[in-house]
């Protein structure tokens, strides 16, 4: 599955990609670390979890969830993107924003819904409950080619 | 029409999955979380946020469709020697908030991105409503469920309040007002219906407290930081209960099951 998502996503052949999941975990939190051409993708257990029936594997929620952390490995191997910080050092603003554009190409690519609306709803606890920034959201979902410096201009916005 | 409704039969559409509580609670995996670790109190800062408060939100909801069940069994299951009529029209008039909220809850859903049945619904609200003796049943639901849902909505307003949430914050304001007014009925006809009988009446606390007990279960109401549901101190004070009421209930997230 994870072959395949990475193949969705557009990574190159040579990329090795480990996913290491925490099942004894049952919250969701996620992080990618990408050392040269080994992408190292940690999860605990709850990410992957069907929420409607305990401790059961959701392929469905887990394609989802790789799909958005692949795109987001994608850019960071694109030089064109930028540089941005280690997962770790990036701030919940900058998450959700980068969240967004990752998730809104997934979304197309399979033409899937995605989650776009509770995708809006974390993004708008970080950036506000405003109109501007509804249409930021709706630029980063719809977003091609865009850079670390759009996406930190959008949460400069704030 | 039958007297007893169980839980099993309760009408839902394929949208709705079944949990149950004691899958929750013995789910091994709570042993094994590290300390600090835990979700901690629902507030904008934690990292999964949203996602928290979407999964409660959920559970708001499903509360709500079981708390209107259950009130409309109340209006029916008893006679009026059992209950008197004033009690019936007191629950029905509870359909009538439970109806309104469920609805509200729908669309709060909508509003966070949730979809109806996203969740895993547990009937232990709606169990508790099952109980065949009227005193113990509101006890258990408009005392100790209801309570419960003043220190929910409480917690989900103060969310809203501190994400910037307009939506959130009104709608659960609005509902707690409602909930302040059940967990009143409750306590208003405890006195009333075991004016004469004291041991039905240490019953049915002994009932509230195993009810309370039950969803003060490793911590998930308290007035700590690491409780996701924080003990609504003030609204439990304008819906009746005293402050030694309060307190052990405070002191129950500290006790093992």
């Amino acid at each position: 599955m994870v072959t395949d998502v990475g193949a969705l996503v557009g990574l190159p052949e040579d990329v090795r990609i480990e996913v290491v999941v925490d099942e004894q975990n049952p919250f969701g939190k996620t992080s990618v670390d990408v050392a040269g051409r080994t992408v190292t993708v940690s999860v605990e257990g709850g990410a992957f979890e069907d929420p409607q029936r305990l401790r059961q594997f959701s392929e469905a929620n887990a394609r989802l969830v790789l799909g958005r952390l692949l795109f987001r490995v994608a850019d960071r191997l694109d030089p064109a993107f930028g540089h941005p910080p280690a997962d770790a050092e990036l701030t919940p603003a900058e998450h959700t924003a980068w969240d967004a554009y990752a998730v809104g190409r997934y979304s197309r690519r399979l033409g899937v819904d995605g989650g776009r609306d509770r995708r809006r709803y974390a993004f708008r606890i970080r950036h506000g409950f405003s109109d501007t920034a509804d249409r930021a959201f709706d630029g980063l979902w719809a977003g091609v080619g865009l850079t670390w410096a759009d996406i930190q201009a959008t949460c400069s916005g704030r | 029409m039958r007297r007893s409704f169980p839980a099993e039969d309760l009408a839902r559409d394929g949208r709705f999955r079944r949990a149950r509580m004691e899958d929750r609670f013995e789910d091994p995996r709570n042993e094994l979380v590290p300390a600090g670790r835990r979700g901690g109190k629902l507030t904008p800062e934690r990292p999964d946020a949203a996602h928290a408060a979407r999964q409660l939100m959920h559970g708001i909801f499903v509360g709500e469709i079981q708390a209107l069940e259950g009130a409309g069994r109340t209006v029916w299951d008893f006679d009026d020697d059992e209950a008197p009529f004033a009690l019936k029209l007191d629950m029905a008039r509870q359909c009538w908030d439970e109806a309104r909220h469920t609805e509200i809850s729908v669309k709060l859903g909508e509003w966070m991105g949730t979809e109806v049945g996203e969740f895993a619904e547990t009937a232990f609200l709606y169990q508790a409503a099952c109980n065949p003796d009227p005193v113990l049943r509101l006890t258990g639901v408009n005392r100790a469920l209801e309570g419960l849902a003043i220190d929910v909505f409480n917690t989900m307003r103060e969310f809203g309040l501190a994400s910037g949430d307009p939506v959130l914050s009104f709608c659960e304001d609005w509902m707690l007002a409602d909930e302040v007014t059940h967990v009143k009925m409750g306590s208003d006809w405890l006195r009333r219906l075991t004016e004469h009988d004291p041991e039905r009446r240490e019953r049915a606390l002994e009932f509230q407290r195993v009810v309370d007990k039950l969803f003060s279960f490793r911590g998930f109401r308290g007035e700590a930081d690491d409780n996701p549901i924080q003990l609504a101190r003030t609204f439990r004070r304008m819906a009746g209960f005293a402050d030694t009421e309060i307190d052990e209930i405070a002191d129950l997230s500290e006790e093992p099951v």
